[in-house]
């Protein structure tokens, strides 16, 4: 008797193997990358993940999201094998099998999917963690160790927690098979489907919302704008999509059956009658589908663009290897006279005297102010004490102000007269007239941003060169403007190596504390790009990272749920083409039918999820202006490529996701 | 003129070794004159059900030819049966084989679809057999919306609907209550009436009692047959009744 338990469970598997092989391989996939972040993170070849480094912070929220979705998505896919089988089990229960029985049959199918798909599962994890493990140090820029390490806590780990999911699928079978009717199993499932009906007002209710959605993204105009909007925007299109697949979908269905030169004809007869069912009990299902793959392509493409653009965005934010700024005024200080020329040639003499022995190279010293203003396309209203209530908070950002002086020592050019100006936006346009607090300029140029120590801030800001710098540092006194302490900024390349670099950085911090801070008053800060860069490597290759674990499993849960709800359809259907052949359908005809009815199916998710990204795409833009890029050209080639490849692996989904429904529906 | 005619079937199953083989026809011969109403009896396993998928085209034969209206079904390629067979035939099943997706008018015009018909034509060709059927105010419904006896009657007008040669049923009535039956009997032999050829296995001597004439199989080959002539539907009954009797005695006819 036990033996015909085993047997049975055998049988069970190996005849749904169309059913089951996908379920176990998603679950050696998820396992995999279960164990692989767990391995991460545990690695002694990763002791750079000191605990409280962003990338751990990161691994370790990867995996509590990587652990929530393999519980839903393992749940979901169960209950599509669960209903299946329970069609077998209500067969057995008639031919005298207790349920105690069916409990001892489905027992032992619990055990060998586990140990199959479990131990399949470390087995990749295993293989590909030290793949894993070179492409996060090579993402990170740390230096790459190839010894093999082996530790078999994440395995035990990776095993248990596994082990455990199996044993709750396994519970909740149970419990289904406890309270199924047999009876009720047995009978057809097309005993009549009531014809869906198209509920028009919800489908051009979606339509509408998601092209106000789109709109607002279009017309995002700055970071901070785009910060507020942006989840506004997310949910509108999230409740947008399911509208359009529930409801929008069958009112087309409708309205192309209304059209009868187009309905009646070979083509569009069968897969537009049939498309209104499929609509209705597939809709949600595809419209989830969008979104998780909108949502990973927009994170893999964002992060993947952050990281190709790294190097760039380093180089806008640090424009130099070594920066000091020295701030030069006390909070109580009038800021004109902070700045004098007899500060800051006293500033310049003990700088220049501790960095005497450094190799030097596009060195700068430039004086600066900045205040929080309002940039309009032709004004800049510098924020002060009486305006304040007048300025909008969203229109507030920054303006930096640089003496053309200073600005004209390290740039090779006539200078400016004293009407020009040159000004920089991040991201937005200038006039070629411009009002900056109480005067107006000509402006015949923008600056570049090598010059003047510190980058284009992330958010909106303005950069301005004049020559009457002295004026406005007398106009913020006067109108007790909102400006930050004025400051002194030197800076320069070394050609040195990284960690050269930072060794530098530390000498310069305990000299300048002793020289600047005690003698002349003066609150220093020293900025070394090779130190922010192993932070940007860590965050970007972090995040990189996991957004390619998150679409790996993303992927694996938009794929393996379109191919059950077609095989399930499979099932399903099977009945009505052979109505059809016997009809006198051909089989060429059917064939084709089906290729339409699944290719509707399949890709109208991608192609909205296309969509999607593209209008997203604006308000994306201005969020990773946040981090520092800017490169509208690098976005959209990574968007595209991730679009792609996604694409590529979903077609050939489908194509195995044909080819199985035309076996189960064979005619 | 004969609109069909069999000449010596064979059909033989092999089992996959080629080990044992199974003769389910065994050399059938008979011929359809056109406007004939022909009922093929026989006990299960007689073969007949093969025998109607051999002449519907579905299944071919080991040996011999069906010749239906001068094409020899034989030799038609495969690729073009499933043409022929829409062209030629019109076939109602036992259990109406309605798809649940279309409405009943929608599922009437399937055939005339797949030929490539146009809708405004459909139209028209619907109009007199929806009549004839007494159909008409149930063309906009869903099968599930109406009684087996409509949806046989919807499947009769499908086959109908494309002026086939040859109406082929398999077991009309299996599926119906009695007075389904006998409104869908009075149904076939109006269409009858009206010119078209129909070729019925059944197993029902009800049925068959309708027919013009009623061919008996037993072991894969044409046993015996009755014609109707002038008998009524009640004598009819009863000859062919004391045919199945003799027929499972196993005793020679006459």
């Amino acid at each position: 008797m036990k033996n015909l338990y085993t047997k049975l469970a055998v049988d069970g598997i190996k005849n749904n193997s169309k059913l089951y092989f996908p379920y176990m391989l998603s679950i050696a996939g998820v396992a995999a990358i279960y164990y692989i972040l767990t391995y991460l993170v545990s690695s002694e070849a990763m002791a750079f993940l000191n605990g409280g480094s962003v990338l751990f912070i990161i691994l370790i929220m990867g995996k509590a999201v990587i652990i929530i979705f393999s519980l839903l998505f393992l749940f979901y896919t169960n209950s599509f094998l669960a209903k299946k089988r329970n069609k077998e089990f209500a067969l057995y229960n008639i031919l005298g099998m207790n349920k105690k029985n069916v409990v001892k049959i489905l027992a032992r199918e619990a055990l060998i999917e586990g140990v199959v798909s479990i131990l399949g599962g470390v087995l990749l994890g295993v293989l590909f963690s030290k793949f894993f493990e070179l492409l996060l140090c090579k993402l990170c820029g740390h230096e790459p160790d190839f010894m093999f390490y082996f530790s078999p806590k994440p395995i035990f780990e990776t095993i248990i927690f596994f082990g455990v999911i199996i044993l709750v699928l396994f519970i909740f079978s149970v419990f289904k098979v406890a309270i199924n009717k047999p009876i009720e199993l047995l009978r057809s499932t097309n005993s009549g489907e009531k014809e869906p009906k198209a509920n028009f007002v919800l489908g051009f209710l979606g339509f509408v919302v998601l092209a106000f959605a789109y709109y607002v993204s279009m017309t995002i105009k700055s970071p901070m704008e785009g910060l507020l909007k942006f989840f506004g925007a997310v949910i509108m299109v999230i409740a947008a999509t399911y509208a359009l697949f529930i409801a929008g979908s069958v009112c087309l269905c409708k309205i192309l059956k209304k059209n009868t030169d187009f309905y009646y004809s070979k083509k569009h007869f069968i897969s537009v009658s049939g498309m209104a069912y499929r609509m209705k009990r597939n809709g949600a299902g595809l419209a989830s589908i969008c979104i998780l793959s909108t949502m990973v392509l927009v994170m893999v493409a964002s992060t993947g663009s952050l990281l190709i653009g790294k190097e760039d965005s380093l180089r806008k934010i640090y424009p130099k290897e070594i920066l000091l700024t020295v701030r030069m005024d006390k909070t109580d200080n009038a800021k004109k006279d902070a700045l004098t020329d007899e500060n800051v040639a006293n500033v310049e003499a003990v700088l220049d005297e501790i960095t005497k022995d450094v190799p030097k190279k596009n060195q700068i010293g430039i004086r600066q102010l900045s205040s929080l203003a309002a940039l309009g396309e032709d004004e800049i209203t510098i924020v002060n004490q009486k305006n304040r209530e007048l300025v909008n908070d969203l229109d507030i950002s920054f303006v930096c102000i640089y003496p053309a002086e200073d600005y004209f020592k390290y740039e090779p050019g006539e200078g400016l007269k004293d009407n020009e100006a040159l000004v920089a936006y991040t991201g937005k346009n200038v006039a070629k007239s411009i009002t900056i607090g109480d005067r107006q300029y000509e402006v015949v140029g923008k600056p570049d941003s090598k010059n003047m120590g510190t980058a284009m801030s992330a958010l909106d800001s303005a950069s301005v060169v004049v020559n009457d710098f002295d004026h406005y540092l007398e106009f913020c006194d006067d109108v007790e403007a909102t400006a930050s302490p004025v400051s002194y900024v030197y800076g320069f390349d070394t050609g040195l190596s990284d960690d050269e670099n930072v060794a530098l950085g530390n000498r310069l911090r305990d000299e300048v504390n002793v020289k600047l801070s005690e003698e002349l008053g003066c609150f220093t800060t020293v900025e070394v790009r090779a130190d922010e860069a192993k932070e940007f490597m860590e965050l970007y290759g972090g995040l990189f990272l996991l957004g390619i674990f998150l679409s790996i499993s993303f992927i694996l849960a938009c794929v393996l749920i379109m191919y059950y709800k077609q095989i399930t359809e499979g099932y399903e259907d099977a009945n009505n083409y052979s109505i059809m052949r016997k009809v006198g359908m051909t089989k060429k005809e059917i064939k084709s039918g089906i290729k339409t009815q699944t290719l509707v199916t399949f890709f109208s998710p991608l192609l909205l999820a296309g969509l999607h990204l593209f209008f997203s795409f604006p308000i994306v833009l201005k969020l990773l202006n946040i981090f520092g890029i800017i490169d509208l050209k690098l976005l959209l080639s990574v968007y595209g490529a991730f679009f792609l490849i996604f694409a590529f692996f979903y077609f050939f989904v489908y194509k195995r996701t044909v080819k199985a429904y035309l076996e189960i529906v064979s005619y | 003129m004969n609109i069909l005619k069999v000449e010596d079937i064979k059909k033989t199953y092999t089992s996959r070794m080629g080990t044992n083989k199974v003769d389910a026809l065994k050399g059938v011969f008979f011929s359809v004159e056109e406007g004939e109403y022909v009922a093929i009896m026989g006990e299960s396993g007689s073969g007949k059900t093969t025998l109607l998928n051999i002449l519907a085209a579905i299944d071919k034969a080991s040996s011999g030819s069906v010749i239906l209206a001068g094409n020899n079904v034989s030799t038609i390629k495969e690729s073009e049966m499933a043409t022929f067979r829409r062209d030629n035939l019109g076939y109602v099943f036992q259990d109406f084989n309605l798809l649940d997706s279309l409405s009943l008018e929608d599922n009437i015009f399937l055939p005339l679809v797949l030929k490539g018909e146009k809708h405004s034509k459909m139209v028209e060709k619907l109009a007199p057999i929806a009549k004839k059927l007494g159909i008409e105010e149930i063309l906009k419904k869903f099968p599930y919306e109406v009684s087996g006896g409509q949806k046989q009657r919807v499947a009769i007008a499908r086959a109908l609907i494309t002026d086939p040669k040859l109406l082929l049923a398999d077991e009309p009535t299996g599926a119906l209550d009695s007075k389904s039956t006998d409104d869908l009997l009075k149904v076939f032999e109006k269409v009858n009436k009206d010119g078209q050829t129909i070729v019925m296995v059944t197993h029902s001597t009800k049925a068959a009692s309708h027919a013009g004439r009623v061919l008996f199989i037993k072991d894969g080959v044409v046993f015996h047959e009755i014609y109707k002539g002038e008998k009524s539907n009640e004598e009819m009954y009863k000859s062919i009744s004391d045919t199945l009797t003799m027929l499972s005695r196993g005793g020679e006819v006459e």
